[in-house]
Protein backbone atom coordinates (compact mmCIF):
# COMPACT_ATOMS: atom_id res chain seq x y z
CA UNK A 1 0.00 0.00 0.00
CA UNK A 2 1.52 3.58 -1.21
CA UNK A 3 2.28 6.22 1.45
CA UNK A 4 -0.22 8.83 1.85
CA UNK A 5 2.77 11.44 1.44
CA UNK A 6 3.63 10.29 -1.72
CA UNK A 7 4.51 13.81 -4.08
CA UNK A 8 1.97 14.82 -6.40
CA UNK A 9 1.64 18.39 -8.40
CA UNK A 10 -2.10 18.31 -7.40
CA UNK A 11 -0.79 18.06 -3.81
CA UNK A 12 1.83 20.65 -4.07
CA UNK A 13 -1.23 23.07 -5.88
CA UNK A 14 -2.99 22.48 -2.56
CA UNK A 15 -0.40 23.08 -0.22
CA UNK A 16 0.50 26.34 -2.05
CA UNK A 17 -2.49 27.69 -2.65
CA UNK A 18 -4.77 27.24 0.43
CA UNK A 19 -2.09 29.12 2.67
CA UNK A 20 -1.90 31.25 -0.35
CA UNK A 21 -5.00 32.21 -0.84
CA UNK A 22 -5.99 32.42 3.26
CA UNK A 23 -3.28 34.83 3.67
CA UNK A 24 -4.67 37.15 0.85
CA UNK A 25 -7.84 37.19 2.32
CA UNK A 26 -6.42 38.07 5.65
CA UNK A 27 -4.83 40.99 4.43
CA UNK A 28 -7.78 41.92 2.65
CA UNK A 29 -10.32 42.03 5.22
CA UNK A 30 -7.82 43.35 8.33
CA UNK A 31 -6.95 46.38 5.97
CA UNK A 32 -9.95 47.56 5.13
CA UNK A 33 -10.33 48.33 8.67
CA UNK A 34 -7.54 51.14 9.05
CA UNK A 35 -10.38 53.78 8.69
CA UNK A 36 -13.37 52.99 10.41
CA UNK A 37 -16.10 52.72 7.49
CA UNK A 38 -19.32 54.94 8.55
CA UNK A 39 -22.42 52.75 8.35
CA UNK A 40 -25.64 53.98 6.58
CA UNK A 41 -27.64 54.89 9.32
CA UNK A 42 -30.82 56.40 9.35
CA UNK A 43 -32.75 57.65 6.01
CA UNK A 44 -31.24 61.08 5.28
CA UNK A 45 -35.08 62.43 5.30
CA UNK A 46 -35.50 60.80 8.78
CA UNK A 47 -32.47 62.39 10.05
CA UNK A 48 -33.54 65.52 7.95
CA UNK A 49 -36.60 65.47 10.46
CA UNK A 50 -34.62 65.02 13.52
CA UNK A 51 -32.18 68.04 12.94
CA UNK A 52 -35.74 70.21 11.94
CA UNK A 53 -36.48 71.10 15.83
CA UNK A 54 -36.44 74.49 17.55
CA UNK A 55 -33.14 75.65 18.97
CA UNK A 56 -31.99 73.79 22.33
CA UNK A 57 -31.79 77.45 23.58
CA UNK A 58 -33.54 80.23 21.99
CA UNK A 59 -31.34 82.01 19.46
CA UNK A 60 -30.33 85.67 19.10
CA UNK A 61 -31.13 85.73 15.40
CA UNK A 62 -33.36 85.20 13.63
CA UNK A 63 -36.63 84.72 15.60
CA UNK A 64 -39.97 83.16 14.58
CA UNK A 65 -42.89 81.93 16.59
CA UNK A 66 -43.18 78.21 15.90
CA UNK A 67 -43.09 78.70 11.79
CA UNK A 68 -44.78 77.06 9.63
CA UNK A 69 -42.40 76.28 6.15
CA UNK A 70 -44.44 75.12 2.77
CA UNK A 71 -43.07 71.98 2.07
CA UNK A 72 -42.92 70.88 -1.52
CA UNK A 73 -45.98 69.10 -2.27
CA UNK A 74 -47.66 68.59 1.16
CA UNK A 75 -50.36 70.01 2.90
CA UNK A 76 -50.35 73.31 4.45
CA UNK A 77 -51.36 74.54 7.44
CA UNK A 78 -54.77 76.90 7.84
CA UNK A 79 -54.46 79.46 10.81
CA UNK A 80 -57.26 81.57 11.00
CA UNK A 81 -56.09 84.29 13.92
CA UNK A 82 -53.37 86.58 13.47
CA UNK A 83 -50.01 85.98 14.61
CA UNK A 84 -47.09 88.84 15.14
CA UNK A 85 -43.78 87.27 14.42
CA UNK A 86 -40.94 88.99 16.48
CA UNK A 87 -38.64 89.92 13.30
CA UNK A 88 -35.07 89.41 12.92
CA UNK A 89 -32.07 90.41 11.08
CA UNK A 90 -31.18 88.06 8.70
CA UNK A 91 -27.55 86.34 9.37
CA UNK A 92 -24.71 87.35 7.13
CA UNK A 93 -22.87 85.12 4.77
CA UNK A 94 -20.85 82.20 6.83
CA UNK A 95 -17.01 83.01 7.17
CA UNK A 96 -15.55 80.01 9.52
CA UNK A 97 -16.60 76.50 10.43
CA UNK A 98 -14.84 75.12 13.78
CA UNK A 99 -15.56 71.36 14.47
CA UNK A 100 -13.48 70.74 17.49
CA UNK A 101 -14.17 67.26 17.43
CA UNK A 102 -13.28 66.48 13.83
CA UNK A 103 -10.00 69.01 14.10
CA UNK A 104 -11.86 71.03 11.72
CA UNK A 105 -11.21 75.01 12.12
CA UNK A 106 -11.26 76.46 8.22
CA UNK A 107 -12.69 79.44 6.50
CA UNK A 108 -15.63 78.88 4.33
CA UNK A 109 -16.12 79.92 1.05
CA UNK A 110 -19.64 80.85 -0.96
CA UNK A 111 -19.98 77.79 -4.05
CA UNK A 112 -22.49 77.83 -6.42
CA UNK A 113 -24.67 75.47 -8.63
CA UNK A 114 -23.02 74.66 -12.12
CA UNK A 115 -24.58 72.75 -14.53
CA UNK A 116 -24.66 69.54 -13.69
CA UNK A 117 -22.99 69.52 -10.11
CA UNK A 118 -21.99 72.05 -7.01
CA UNK A 119 -18.16 73.67 -7.03
CA UNK A 120 -16.07 72.62 -4.46
CA UNK A 121 -13.91 74.44 -2.30
CA UNK A 122 -10.43 74.76 -2.85
CA UNK A 123 -7.76 72.79 -0.36
CA UNK A 124 -7.95 73.70 3.16
CA UNK A 125 -11.46 75.64 2.58
CA UNK A 126 -15.38 73.99 3.64
CA UNK A 127 -17.78 75.84 0.85
CA UNK A 128 -21.54 76.77 1.89
CA UNK A 129 -23.68 76.62 -0.80
CA UNK A 130 -24.76 80.07 -1.29
CA UNK A 131 -27.92 79.65 -3.31
CA UNK A 132 -29.73 78.12 -0.07
CA UNK A 133 -30.21 79.13 3.78
CA UNK A 134 -27.39 80.98 5.69
CA UNK A 135 -26.47 78.99 9.19
CA UNK A 136 -28.72 81.13 11.54
CA UNK A 137 -31.50 80.98 9.58
CA UNK A 138 -34.53 78.85 9.32
CA UNK A 139 -33.51 76.52 5.96
CA UNK A 140 -30.87 73.63 5.65
CA UNK A 141 -27.67 75.12 5.39
CA UNK A 142 -25.15 73.15 3.38
CA UNK A 143 -21.28 73.24 3.94
CA UNK A 144 -19.65 70.97 2.04
CA UNK A 145 -15.95 69.99 2.28
CA UNK A 146 -13.15 67.51 1.10
CA UNK A 147 -12.54 64.23 2.63
CA UNK A 148 -8.94 64.04 1.11
CA UNK A 149 -7.00 65.31 -1.67
CA UNK A 150 -4.66 63.79 -3.57
CA UNK A 151 -1.87 63.69 -1.45
CA UNK A 152 -3.61 63.21 1.98
CA UNK A 153 -6.21 64.34 4.02
CA UNK A 154 -8.77 66.93 3.20
CA UNK A 155 -10.39 69.44 5.89
CA UNK A 156 -13.33 67.07 6.53
CA UNK A 157 -11.73 64.14 6.61
CA UNK A 158 -12.91 63.39 10.53
CA UNK A 159 -15.92 64.57 9.76
CA UNK A 160 -17.65 61.22 8.41
CA UNK A 161 -16.82 59.87 12.19
CA UNK A 162 -18.23 62.49 14.32
CA UNK A 163 -20.87 61.27 17.20
CA UNK A 164 -24.22 63.05 17.93
CA UNK A 165 -23.88 65.79 20.36
CA UNK A 166 -20.66 66.87 18.63
CA UNK A 167 -20.98 70.99 18.58
CA UNK A 168 -20.10 72.88 15.73
CA UNK A 169 -19.90 76.43 15.10
CA UNK A 170 -20.34 78.55 12.64
CA UNK A 171 -19.25 82.55 12.48
CA UNK A 172 -20.45 84.89 10.19
CA UNK A 173 -19.46 87.59 8.26
CA UNK A 174 -20.56 89.69 11.14
CA UNK A 175 -19.05 87.91 13.35
CA UNK A 176 -22.11 86.09 14.83
CA UNK A 177 -21.52 82.81 16.16
CA UNK A 178 -23.80 79.85 15.19
CA UNK A 179 -24.17 76.94 17.49
CA UNK A 180 -25.34 73.15 16.11
CA UNK A 181 -25.35 70.20 17.76
CA UNK A 182 -24.46 66.87 15.14
CA UNK A 183 -27.94 64.67 15.45
CA UNK A 184 -27.01 62.38 13.18
CA UNK A 185 -24.50 60.79 10.39
CA UNK A 186 -25.55 59.29 7.65
CA UNK A 187 -23.96 57.22 3.93
CA UNK A 188 -25.80 57.50 0.82
CA UNK A 189 -24.30 56.60 -2.89
CA UNK A 190 -24.08 59.22 -4.83
CA UNK A 191 -26.17 58.25 -7.26
CA UNK A 192 -29.22 57.87 -5.12
CA UNK A 193 -28.13 61.27 -3.57
CA UNK A 194 -31.29 62.94 -2.03
CA UNK A 195 -31.41 66.02 -3.02
CA UNK A 196 -34.48 67.18 -0.94
CA UNK A 197 -33.52 66.01 2.34
CA UNK A 198 -29.71 67.96 1.67
CA UNK A 199 -31.31 71.14 -0.13
CA UNK A 200 -34.83 71.41 0.53
CA UNK A 201 -36.80 73.65 3.29
CA UNK A 202 -37.13 73.24 7.37
CA UNK A 203 -38.65 75.33 9.96
CA UNK A 204 -35.57 75.78 12.23
CA UNK A 205 -32.12 76.39 11.32
CA UNK A 206 -30.34 72.81 10.19
CA UNK A 207 -27.08 72.66 9.36
CA UNK A 208 -25.85 69.77 6.96
CA UNK A 209 -22.17 68.74 6.42
CA UNK A 210 -21.23 66.70 2.95
CA UNK A 211 -18.25 65.06 2.39
CA UNK A 212 -16.85 62.12 0.64
CA UNK A 213 -17.18 58.13 1.70
CA UNK A 214 -17.01 54.68 1.13
CA UNK A 215 -15.37 52.43 -1.26
CA UNK A 216 -12.84 54.79 -3.99
CA UNK A 217 -13.62 53.21 -7.21
CA UNK A 218 -12.24 54.24 -10.93
CA UNK A 219 -11.71 57.25 -9.29
CA UNK A 220 -14.43 58.61 -7.43
CA UNK A 221 -15.60 57.73 -3.92
CA UNK A 222 -18.78 55.82 -4.39
CA UNK A 223 -20.76 57.78 -1.53
CA UNK A 224 -21.34 60.83 0.20
CA UNK A 225 -21.27 61.08 3.99
CA UNK A 226 -24.14 63.56 5.22
CA UNK A 227 -23.63 65.25 8.60
CA UNK A 228 -27.03 66.40 10.20
CA UNK A 229 -26.82 69.16 12.72
CA UNK A 230 -29.24 70.98 14.83
CA UNK A 231 -29.22 74.29 15.93
CA UNK A 232 -28.41 74.74 19.39
CA UNK B 1 -40.35 62.25 -23.99
CA UNK B 2 -39.70 62.45 -20.13
CA UNK B 3 -42.54 63.40 -17.04
CA UNK B 4 -43.57 66.50 -15.66
CA UNK B 5 -44.41 66.95 -11.91
CA UNK B 6 -48.75 67.29 -11.17
CA UNK B 7 -50.13 68.15 -7.82
CA UNK B 8 -53.88 68.53 -7.01
CA UNK B 9 -55.22 71.55 -5.13
CA UNK B 10 -58.76 71.21 -3.68
CA UNK B 11 -60.41 74.65 -3.30
CA UNK B 12 -63.80 73.71 -3.64
CA UNK B 13 -66.12 74.59 -0.71
CA UNK B 14 -68.56 71.87 0.48
CA UNK B 15 -66.96 69.32 -2.38
CA UNK B 16 -65.71 65.92 -0.68
CA UNK B 17 -63.81 62.81 -2.34
CA UNK B 18 -62.98 64.70 -5.55
CA UNK B 19 -59.54 63.47 -7.69
CA UNK B 20 -58.58 64.16 -11.12
CA UNK B 21 -57.45 62.25 -14.12
CA UNK B 22 -54.84 62.89 -16.17
CA UNK B 23 -55.05 61.04 -19.71
CA UNK B 24 -52.08 61.63 -21.97
CA UNK B 25 -51.70 59.09 -25.15
CA UNK B 26 -54.81 57.14 -24.15
CA UNK B 27 -53.09 56.15 -20.75
CA UNK B 28 -55.31 57.61 -17.89
CA UNK B 29 -53.72 58.37 -14.58
CA UNK B 30 -55.36 59.41 -10.93
CA UNK B 31 -53.93 62.26 -9.34
CA UNK B 32 -54.38 63.68 -5.67
CA UNK B 33 -56.08 60.72 -4.11
CA UNK B 34 -57.51 61.59 -0.66
CA UNK B 35 -57.08 65.23 -0.76
CA UNK B 36 -59.87 67.27 0.79
CA UNK B 37 -60.93 70.74 0.59
CA UNK B 38 -57.79 73.01 1.57
CA UNK B 39 -55.56 70.44 1.08
CA UNK B 40 -52.52 70.31 -1.69
CA UNK B 41 -51.30 66.89 -3.09
CA UNK B 42 -48.15 65.75 -3.26
CA UNK B 43 -46.20 65.95 -6.70
CA UNK B 44 -46.87 63.32 -9.19
CA UNK B 45 -45.23 62.42 -11.92
CA UNK B 46 -47.21 62.50 -15.65
CA UNK B 47 -45.39 61.91 -18.91
CA UNK B 48 -45.06 65.20 -20.34
CA UNK B 49 -46.60 66.19 -23.83
CA UNK B 50 -50.57 67.26 -24.40
CA UNK B 51 -52.44 66.07 -21.51
CA UNK B 52 -56.25 65.84 -20.60
CA UNK B 53 -57.05 66.96 -17.01
CA UNK B 54 -60.74 65.61 -15.92
CA UNK B 55 -62.25 66.60 -12.01
CA UNK B 56 -64.26 63.79 -11.10
CA UNK B 57 -66.59 64.33 -8.37
CA UNK B 58 -67.71 61.56 -5.67
CA UNK B 59 -69.18 59.22 -8.33
CA UNK B 60 -66.22 59.46 -10.38
CA UNK B 61 -68.15 61.41 -13.01
CA UNK B 62 -66.36 63.90 -15.05
CA UNK B 63 -67.80 67.71 -13.81
CA UNK B 64 -64.92 69.74 -15.65
CA UNK B 65 -61.20 69.75 -17.07
CA UNK B 66 -58.62 71.16 -19.25
CA UNK B 67 -55.66 70.21 -21.86
CA UNK B 68 -52.58 71.98 -20.84
CA UNK B 69 -49.00 70.81 -23.03
CA UNK B 70 -46.98 69.57 -20.30
CA UNK B 71 -42.97 70.33 -20.13
CA UNK B 72 -39.94 67.94 -19.57
CA UNK B 73 -38.97 68.63 -16.11
CA UNK B 74 -41.30 70.93 -15.35
CA UNK B 75 -44.35 71.72 -12.08
CA UNK B 76 -47.28 72.37 -12.38
CA UNK B 77 -50.47 72.63 -9.90
CA UNK B 78 -54.15 71.50 -11.08
CA UNK B 79 -56.23 73.35 -9.01
CA UNK B 80 -60.16 72.71 -8.95
CA UNK B 81 -61.84 76.12 -8.50
CA UNK B 82 -65.78 76.64 -7.90
CA UNK B 83 -68.04 77.14 -11.23
CA UNK B 84 -64.37 77.40 -13.21
CA UNK B 85 -62.64 74.91 -15.32
CA UNK B 86 -59.90 73.34 -13.70
CA UNK B 87 -57.07 75.89 -13.47
CA UNK B 88 -53.58 74.67 -14.93
CA UNK B 89 -50.31 76.82 -13.23
CA UNK B 90 -47.43 76.03 -14.15
CA UNK B 91 -45.11 76.54 -10.74
CA UNK B 92 -41.86 78.64 -10.84
CA UNK B 93 -38.35 78.26 -10.79
CA UNK B 94 -36.39 78.67 -6.76
CA UNK B 95 -33.64 81.41 -7.33
CA UNK B 96 -30.58 81.30 -4.92
CA UNK B 97 -30.78 83.23 -2.15
CA UNK B 98 -34.17 84.79 -2.35
CA UNK B 99 -37.35 83.42 -1.33
CA UNK B 100 -40.38 83.90 -4.01
CA UNK B 101 -44.27 83.54 -3.17
CA UNK B 102 -47.44 83.77 -4.81
CA UNK B 103 -51.17 83.90 -4.33
CA UNK B 104 -54.26 82.05 -6.12
CA UNK B 105 -57.35 83.58 -5.04
CA UNK B 106 -59.74 80.80 -5.06
CA UNK B 107 -62.54 81.79 -2.35
CA UNK B 108 -65.62 82.53 -4.65
CA UNK B 109 -67.60 85.37 -2.44
CA UNK B 110 -64.56 86.74 -1.22
CA UNK B 111 -64.24 89.25 -4.18
CA UNK B 112 -61.27 90.68 -4.72
CA UNK B 113 -58.41 90.81 -1.64
CA UNK B 114 -55.16 91.83 -0.93
CA UNK B 115 -52.75 90.05 0.53
CA UNK B 116 -49.71 91.14 2.65
CA UNK B 117 -46.59 89.11 4.05
CA UNK B 118 -45.61 91.06 6.73
CA UNK B 119 -45.29 94.44 5.99
CA UNK B 120 -44.87 93.80 2.27
CA UNK B 121 -47.77 93.63 -0.63
CA UNK B 122 -47.53 90.50 -2.18
CA UNK B 123 -50.84 90.77 -4.49
CA UNK B 124 -52.94 93.68 -4.63
CA UNK B 125 -56.91 93.14 -5.54
CA UNK B 126 -56.53 89.81 -6.27
CA UNK B 127 -60.04 88.52 -8.11
CA UNK B 128 -61.21 84.92 -7.72
CA UNK B 129 -59.69 82.64 -10.08
CA UNK B 130 -56.94 84.88 -10.71
CA UNK B 131 -52.89 84.29 -9.76
CA UNK B 132 -50.55 86.83 -8.85
CA UNK B 133 -46.56 87.30 -10.07
CA UNK B 134 -44.02 85.74 -7.81
CA UNK B 135 -43.26 88.09 -5.71
CA UNK B 136 -39.29 88.32 -4.24
CA UNK B 137 -38.85 88.12 -0.35
CA UNK B 138 -35.93 88.03 2.01
CA UNK B 139 -35.92 84.84 3.62
CA UNK B 140 -37.71 84.64 7.04
CA UNK B 141 -40.88 84.14 8.67
CA UNK B 142 -44.50 86.01 7.37
CA UNK B 143 -47.39 86.94 8.76
CA UNK B 144 -49.59 86.94 5.89
CA UNK B 145 -53.02 88.35 5.62
CA UNK B 146 -55.79 88.38 3.56
CA UNK B 147 -57.14 92.25 3.82
CA UNK B 148 -59.53 94.30 2.64
CA UNK B 149 -58.94 96.25 -0.22
CA UNK B 150 -61.39 99.15 1.12
CA UNK B 151 -60.43 99.44 4.38
CA UNK B 152 -57.25 97.62 4.79
CA UNK B 153 -59.17 95.59 7.52
CA UNK B 154 -57.40 91.58 8.04
CA UNK B 155 -59.95 88.78 6.81
CA UNK B 156 -57.74 85.97 7.31
CA UNK B 157 -53.82 85.40 8.38
CA UNK B 158 -51.87 82.33 8.27
CA UNK B 159 -49.08 82.74 11.04
CA UNK B 160 -45.29 81.81 11.00
CA UNK B 161 -45.14 81.42 7.44
CA UNK B 162 -41.07 80.48 7.01
CA UNK B 163 -39.87 81.40 3.78
CA UNK B 164 -36.59 79.78 3.46
CA UNK B 165 -33.42 81.00 1.06
CA UNK B 166 -33.93 79.40 -2.39
CA UNK B 167 -37.56 78.49 -2.43
CA UNK B 168 -40.84 79.40 -4.68
CA UNK B 169 -43.78 79.13 -2.52
CA UNK B 170 -47.75 79.50 -3.51
CA UNK B 171 -50.38 80.67 -1.07
CA UNK B 172 -53.76 79.85 -1.70
CA UNK B 173 -56.50 81.87 -0.57
CA UNK B 174 -59.63 79.32 0.25
CA UNK B 175 -62.62 79.29 1.84
CA UNK B 176 -66.14 81.04 2.09
CA UNK B 177 -69.28 79.55 0.51
CA UNK B 178 -69.62 77.38 4.12
CA UNK B 179 -65.93 77.19 4.96
CA UNK B 180 -63.95 79.50 6.97
CA UNK B 181 -61.33 81.79 4.61
CA UNK B 182 -57.76 80.53 5.31
CA UNK B 183 -54.74 80.60 3.92
CA UNK B 184 -52.50 77.47 2.97
CA UNK B 185 -49.17 77.33 1.49
CA UNK B 186 -47.34 75.22 -0.07
CA UNK B 187 -43.65 75.00 -1.41
CA UNK B 188 -42.88 74.79 -5.28
CA UNK B 189 -39.36 74.47 -5.43
CA UNK B 190 -36.30 74.69 -3.78
CA UNK B 191 -32.80 75.80 -5.14
CA UNK B 192 -30.41 72.62 -5.35
CA UNK B 193 -27.36 71.54 -7.51
CA UNK B 194 -27.52 68.55 -9.45
CA UNK B 195 -25.77 65.68 -8.57
CA UNK B 196 -23.76 64.69 -5.61
CA UNK B 197 -20.46 66.77 -4.29
CA UNK B 198 -17.47 65.65 -5.57
CA UNK B 199 -15.60 66.08 -2.43
CA UNK B 200 -12.60 63.61 -2.47
CA UNK B 201 -9.94 62.80 -4.51
CA UNK B 202 -8.71 59.69 -3.40
CA UNK B 203 -5.42 60.54 -1.22
CA UNK B 204 -6.45 58.20 1.46
CA UNK B 205 -7.72 55.80 -0.46
CA UNK B 206 -5.77 52.48 -0.02
CA UNK B 207 -7.47 49.93 -2.74
CA UNK B 208 -4.22 49.49 -4.40
CA UNK B 209 -1.99 49.82 -1.65
CA UNK B 210 -4.34 46.49 0.05
CA UNK B 211 -4.16 44.54 -3.05
CA UNK B 212 0.01 44.47 -3.90
CA UNK B 213 -0.04 43.94 0.19
CA UNK B 214 -2.27 40.46 -0.44
CA UNK B 215 -1.14 39.47 -3.21
CA UNK B 216 2.59 39.68 -1.56
CA UNK B 217 1.26 37.98 1.23
CA UNK B 218 -0.33 35.08 -0.59
CA UNK B 219 3.17 34.56 -2.85
CA UNK B 220 4.94 34.30 0.18
CA UNK B 221 2.31 31.92 2.21
CA UNK B 222 2.43 29.94 -0.99
CA UNK B 223 5.94 29.93 -1.39
CA UNK B 224 5.87 28.27 2.59
CA UNK B 225 3.17 26.15 1.73
CA UNK B 226 4.94 24.24 -1.23
CA UNK B 227 8.38 23.93 0.82
CA UNK B 228 6.61 22.50 3.43
CA UNK B 229 4.84 20.21 1.28
CA UNK B 230 8.38 19.13 -0.21
CA UNK B 231 9.92 18.92 2.71
CA UNK B 232 7.05 16.90 4.09
CA UNK B 233 6.59 14.41 1.22
CA UNK B 234 11.00 14.14 0.77
CA UNK B 235 11.11 13.24 4.66
CA UNK B 236 8.22 10.29 3.71
CA UNK B 237 10.38 9.13 0.82
CA UNK B 238 13.65 8.69 2.91
CA UNK B 239 11.94 7.01 5.88
CA UNK B 240 9.73 4.54 3.60
CA UNK B 241 10.18 0.74 3.56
Amino acid sequence: MAPNTTRTWRGLAAAALIPGGTAAAIVLLTAGDSRPSVPTGPSAPALARLADLPPVRIPAQPRSLNPVVPVEGRIGVRVNRLQSIAGGIRPAPPGRIRIPDAGVDAGIEAVHARRDAIEVPPPGWAGWFAGGARPGEPGRAVVIGHLDMTDGPGVFEQVPFLDRGARISVTDNRGDVHAYRVVGVTRVQKRRFPTHAVYGPSRHPVLVLVTCGGPYLDGHYRDNVLVYARSA
Amino acid sequence: MGDAKVRFVHTVPGAEDVQVEATADGITQRIGRGVGFGEIGRYEDVPAGAVKFDLLDSDGRPTTGAREQLRNGARYSVVAIRDKPLMVLRDGRAEGGTSRLRVVQTAPELGAVDVMAGDEAVADRIAYGDVSAYAGLGPGAYSLRVTNPADGSTIASHGAVTLTAGSASTAFVVGTAGEPVGVVVAGDRSAAPRGAPATGLGGLADGDSHLLLALLAGFLAALAGAAAYVALTARSRRGGP
